[in-house]
């Protein structure tokens, strides 16, 4: 933990959310994106997965609440709950798994459903490591991603592909929608409509 | 054709687990002599003495009427039957607190009926009556040997777990606010409404002189009380302003804790100014170097106990809420309030998680979900700063919520420890007993936070509310058959329990030939089957399959509406809201002993089809043995009747009125249509299929009878058909009797004896045996007997409602010589009133005796809430939440003949409280001795207590003590009846060699089965013509 940025103080706080198929590996972007773990064991998500890790865009100290839906069916009432205030969305399939991918345009419905307005989505292919077994051609999500009008990123939490892009990419275009609106503050420091260069995200 | 079938019959496994011994294997009757069977047959039927003057159908109605019925309730009186009060299971009203004991393995629950039960190893149960009618709301072991009870009025009650007695009842001075206690201590703390805090003396029945005053103003309130878990005599009380750490040896407070939030910080809601939020609870660290705060905003503050520095001040969702922002973006979403707070230890206590009920994204305004932090072992604490403490707090190895149920809220949660009882209850706790509002519990495992459903962790009692029990029935199952079906599951259960205490007082076996097994549906999809009467069995097992696990990602609607179980060939078939489910027992080539018993393999995918049979052999549970489900018929709809028959032909009637019968053999639905078709619409209510006579046919046929709730009575032929199939024909309808018919039974007008479709009925078939037909039919108002659907023999009306109804056989002795007995079968019908058991003689339904029940009967949803069973047993639905056991052939059995279970054992010790740390040693903190701290509590002047349960408390809390491992405990054995142990011995017997017999038993079942169908089809062939031409007579009604 001594190697991220304290959490002490912070200028933004953005609740994401993590969606897609059972196996997709979910919790294994959240676990690389916050610990700089992989744990290569397939664990079933129970219930709702919290972590917190603070970074910083465009000079702004953002602290993302990242939060890992399980898909259990039965509580699907409840975890809908959970879309409720989420700023934004990155629904996940696995490339290695065309079933997965056919069932983002659910995930996409589902959350258009239950999401506000506002959230910013984003489609992340994950397991894009493994050539050997891919079944999903990448010029085949970024046409999907066009066609949902949502920005794409490939990316691996075996292999630290794209992991933290993914989440400051996010971060960055959730700043800028925000940063449109004049939000009251206490101390009346408006968040700055930002088009300044984004820090890198590459790691 | 014929081939063809036998084929079919040979595809699919049969297999009786009764009477497969009392059937030789008709070896001899292969398709190729079966002919000459046929033939032989024939020539039989021509000579079957059948009266003349049946000829015509107006004959034989005359004839009908003028032969004399046989009576078949002959020498019966109301001598013949009296009432047993065996067993209740499951428990009246709804729970409403909950206590446990790991020294003792005991398990307490209080009820909204206002009884406390107290469970230990499989059947010991006790129940507490309280004096109040006050619900009883805290639960506490203290000392091992009391049990401390607090209803809402304030009252404490005292119960003595050694004599099972109320020792006292003790008013408070005002509201109980809050309540501490230990299970090493004699005092019960009370932080009362006015701002005080008193003691109880559990010992000695009194309140101390001990008191704290002051540490709130006059509207404040002592919202919580913890003893720390290492150091005698240093106490945490919160109050709604501010913590605070209370020694009793010095009488005085140690440390305060005040949270205030500067302006510009996020935590306690509104940012304007210093914020004060309102304290609702208060813990300490396991190593009691720590505390936690909680506030009126959902937010967290963890502490330095002893230096009182804030080290984390923290929402479930944010961190570091008490230092100022430049801004705030996160749109706030509404939580729902934390109710309940555990911290609780690994089996290392240094490794914890805290684990909270509430506080959840609200949904509907309920909780509904847990949330645990898992921080993991605590940085060393001589070496840490408070910055690492602060991020140790502010990142929890693992953090998350899990949803527990969907429309139930959750009111409260227990955690079970393995260890020890100390720590607060949390040491290691194996599992966390969740409670609903709705009554329902939930065990949550703390290993893996998935809910665990399985019916032997818990005593049957509870395992009814596990989930909620939605559907109840009870059949016969021949004893050995019975104890070669739960070997297994024997075997994997037997360690599976969480409450291993008390003894079970013996009771005599009832020795039958047959068990009477109840079955149980629930709200998850759960199907369980349980010795009706395990409390006089010493070891029992439950047969159980989750269709919800099974069915996980096909059906929605899995709550279980029907049941109906065919003995003969361990088939069953289950409604559900989504579709019926098939199951079978039998032997599970897939087991395998690495996976855990009775799990599903989800990820295995199914696809359904409605109208087709979805074959569910990817999704059996791993077991070695047990219900299997073989099929699911996806039809969504309200299932109001439900009959697996004992030759696989299962008929499915619903609310609609629409009736499918289904041929288990492929399987093949061979009949749907509503039958509003035939006659008046209604919903289907009752289902029976049955072997005899139909009308004036000479010989005996499958009939399906079906009964409506406008009560009309249907009845069906089963034919083959042309290609072997079977078909549904309907053949009449009897007069509507306009009240909702929920039972039929069929016997043999003659001899008594059950007509229902049993695979040796069917056999008989093809001899050309002739059933006379006698139809006994129940409605809510009346009961009729009927011989065949045109001459009613016999009818009955009743002013009060009539809730199930079923024959007995009882066996009396015509010999008049008791030296030298013979004993006749003779019947009876037996009806059960709200309040009462009715027996009946058959055919004339005249009264042989009223019987009446202790309890009250629940009337809803009546004929699925009571099974008569032929040995005389009766399951009867007392409440949604309990079942009772009686039986009319009894011998005046009560509830209170034998004495109560032993729930106390003397010779467990308590292991020793934990000791304070060197941490605190250093710092100065001078703990009392057990001594010292009950004088400073009690005074100087504290009476001695007389009674034995003072010294058998001592005993179990004497520091020196040994604690006894559960292994080697052993009890005192007092007040134990002595048994036979004919059941138990039977079982170690029977266990050996278990699977030859299923594996005989299926063979035999099956080879009878091809025979016969065989034969079937055989008879099908020749009358192909003649059911082309509609000109149809044969011995099956077929040829």
């Amino acid at each position: 933990m001594s190697a991220r940025t304290p959490s002490r103080s912070y200028d933004m706080i953005m609740k994401l959310l993590l969606v897609g198929d059972s196996g997709v590996g979910k919790s294994c972007l959240l676990l690389r994106f916050v610990e700089d773990k992989f744990n290569p064991s397939f664990i079933t998500t129970i219930g709702i997965d919290f972590k917190i890790r603070t970074i910083e865009v465009n000079g702004k100290k953002i602290k993302l609440q990242v939060w890992d839906t399980a898909g259990q069916e039965r509580f699907r009432t409840i975890t809908t709950a959970y879309y409720r205030g989420a700023m934004g969305i990155i629904i996940v399939y696995d490339t290695t798994d065309s079933r997965t991918f056919d069932n983002v345009e659910n995930w996409f419905a589902t959350v258009n459903q239950h999401a506000s307005d506002e959230a910013q989505l984003m489609l992340v292919g994950n397991k894009c490591d493994d050539l050997e077994n891919r079944q999903v051609p990448r010029e085949k999500a970024v046409e999907l991603a066009k066609r949902l009008n949502i920005p794409f990123v490939e990316a691996s939490a075996k292999s630290n592909e794209n992991v933290d892009q993914v989440f400051y990419e996010l971060a960055k275009l959730i700043q800028e929608n925000v940063g449109d609106a004049v939000v009251e503050t206490n101390n009346g420091v408006n968040v700055a409509s930002s088009n300044d260069s984004t820090k890198s995200s590459c790691c | 054709m014929s081939r063809e079938w036998s084929v079919r019959f040979g595809a699919h496994l049969y297999l009786t687990l009764s009477k497969t011994s009392t059937y030789q294997t008709p070896s001899s009757l292969n398709s190729s002599n079966s002919f000459a069977m046929f033939n032989k047959f024939k020539t039989k039927t021509d000579k079957l003495s059948v009266p003349s003057a049946i000829k015509s159908v107006s004959s034989v109605t005359n004839a009908i009427k003028t032969v004399r019925q046989t009576d078949l309730s002959d020498k019966l009186s109301s001598a013949s039957f009296q009432l047993d009060d065996l067993a209740r299971y499951g428990v009246d009203g709804l729970i409403d607190g909950m206590g446990f004991d790991p020294v003792q393995s005991l398990l307490a629950v209080s009820t909204s009926a206002g009884q406390i039960h107290v469970y230990g190893q499989h059947q010991v149960a006790v129940t507490l009556e309280t004096p109040t009618p006050n619900p009883v709301i805290t639960l506490k072991f203290v000392k091992g040997v009391y049990l401390v009870a607090i209803d809402s009025e304030d009252t404490i009650l005292v119960y003595s777990l050694e004599s099972k007695k109320l020792l006292s009842n003790y008013k408070a001075a005002a509201a109980i606010i809050s309540v501490e206690s230990d299970p090493s201590l004699d005092w019960l703390l009370l932080g009362l409404a006015t701002g005080i805090v008193v003691a109880f003396d559990v010992d000695r029945f009194s309140l101390a002189p001990f008191k704290i005053a002051n540490l709130t103003h006059p509207r404040g309130r002592i919202v919580s009380l913890k003893w720390h878990p290492r150091e005698l005599g240093t106490l945490l009380v919160a109050t709604t302003d501010a913590v605070h750490i209370y020694s009793v040896a010095t009488e005085e407070v140690k440390q305060t804790f005040a949270y205030a939030i500067p302006a510009g910080a996020p935590g306690g809601g509104d940012r304007d100014g210093t914020r004060n939020p309102t304290v609702t609870n208060a813990l300490w660290h396991p190593n009691g170097l720590n505390i936690v705060s909680f506030y009126e905003d959902n937010s967290l503050v963890f502490w330095d106990a002893v230096s009182g520095q804030l080290l984390q001040a923290r929402t479930l969702y944010d961190t570091y809420v008490d230092r100022a922002t430049t801004r705030l973006t996160c749109p706030v979403v509404e939580q729902t309030p934390i109710i309940k707070v555990c911290w609780i230890t690994g089996e290392n206590p240094d490794v914890t998680s805290l684990v909270m009920l509430g506080g959840e994204i609200n949904f509907d305004g309920g909780v509904h979900s847990l949330t645990v932090m898992h921080f993991g072992a605590a940085p060393t604490y001589s070496i840490t700063s408070y910055e690492k403490m602060a991020e140790y707090y502010a990142h929890p190895a693992s953090h998350k919520q899990i949803p527990l149920h969907t429309t139930s809220q959750i009111i409260d949660f227990l955690p079970l420890p393995r260890l020890s009882p100390h720590f607060n209850g949390s040491h290691n706790p194996s599992h966390l007993l969740v409670l609903q509002d709705d009554g329902q519990l939930q065990l949550m495992d703390c290993d893996t936070w998935g809910s665990d459903t399985r019916a032997c962790k818990l005593p049957p009692d509870l395992t009814y509310l596990l989930p909620a029990s939605t559907c109840i029935a009870a059949t016969e199952i021949e004893r050995n058959a019975w104890l070669n079906m739960v070997s297994a599951a024997l075997k994997a259960q037997r360690s599976a329990q969480i409450l291993q205490g008390g003894l079970p007082t013996k009771r005599p076996v009832r020795l039958y030939g047959m068990r009477s097994v109840m079955i149980t549906g629930h709200a998850n999809g759960s199907v369980r089957l349980w010795d009706a009467s395990y409390g006089e069995i010493d070891e029992t097992a439950v047969l159980e399959t989750n269709l919800g696990d099974v069915l996980q990602g096909i059906a929605t609607h899995v709550a279980i509406s029907r049941v109906s179980y065919a003995t003969d060939v361990a088939e069953m078939s289950v409604a559900m809201g989504s579709g019926v489910a098939m199951l079978k027992f039998g032997r599970n080539v897939r087991y395998s002993a690495a996976a855990a018993w009775g799990s599903v393999d989800t990820m295995r995918k199914l696809v359904v089809n409605e109208h087709s049979m979805c074959d569910l052999v990817q999704r059996y549970p791993n077991v070695k043995e047990g219900l299997l489900p073989t099929h699911y018929f996806q039809r969504p709809g309200v299932v109001t009747a439900l009959k697996h028959s004992g030759i696989g032909l299962i008929a499915v009637g619903y609310e609609s009125g629409q009736l499918i019968i289904i041929d288990n053999r492929g399987p093949a639905v061979i009949f749907d249509k509503n039958i509003g078709k035939y006659g008046d619409r209604g919903a289907v209510t009752a289902v029976e299929f049955s072997i005899m006579q139909h009308e004036d046919d000479t010989y005996s046929s499958i009939l399906c009878y079906v009964g409506t709730a406008p009560g009309g009575l249907f009845a069906f032929k089963i034919l083959p058909d042309r290609e072997g199939r079977y078909m549904a024909r309907f053949v009449g309808l009897a007069l509507s009797e306009g009240s909702a018919i929920h039972s039929i039974t069929t016997l043999n007008a003659e001899t008594g004896e059950s007509a229902a479709a049993l695979l040796k009925h069917f056999e008989t078939l093809g001899a050309g045996v002739v059933v006379p037909p006698m139809i006994i039919v129940a409605s809510s108002r009346s009961v009729r007997v009927l011989r065949g659907l045109k001459t009613k023999v016999a009818q009955r009306s009743f002013d009060v409602r009539v809730l199930g109804c079923g024959t007995v056989t009882v066996h009396v002795d015509l010999s008049r010589d008791p030296a030298n007995p013979t004993y006749t079968p003779r019947t009876a019908v037996v009806l059960t009133l709200v309040d009462s058991v009715r027996v009946l003689s058959v055919p004339e339904l005249r009264d042989l005796q009223t019987l009446s029940l202790p309890f009250g009967v629940s009337a809803a949803d009546a004929a699925y809430n009571v099974t008569v069973l032929p040995c005389g047993d009766v399951v009867l639905r007392k409440s949604a939440t309990s079942v009772a056991l009686v039986s009319i052939l009894g011998k005046g059995i009560t509830q209170h003949t034998y004495p109560p279970d032993v729930l106390f054992n003397r010779k467990m010790y308590l292991p020793p409280r934990p000791t304070m740390n060197v941490m605190s040693y250093a710092r100065g903190s001078k703990p009392l001795t057990r001594d010292q701290l009950n004088e400073a509590m009690g005074g100087p002047k504290r009476r001695k207590g007389t009674i034995l349960e003072v010294e058998l408390g001592d005993k179990i809390v004497a520091g020196t003590a040994i604690y006894a491992p559960r292994e080697t405990q052993e009890y005192e054995q007092v007040g134990n009846y002595e048994r036979k142990n004919a059941y138990s011995a039977a079982a170690t017997r029977n266990f050996n060699g278990l699977v030859r017999s299923v594996q005989s038993g299926i063979d035999t079942v099956n080879e009878r089965l091809n025979t016969a169908g065989a034969l079937a089809s055989q008879k099908a062939d020749e009358a192909n013509d003649a059911i082309v031409k509609g000109a149809f007579k044969s011995k099956f009604g077929m040829s």
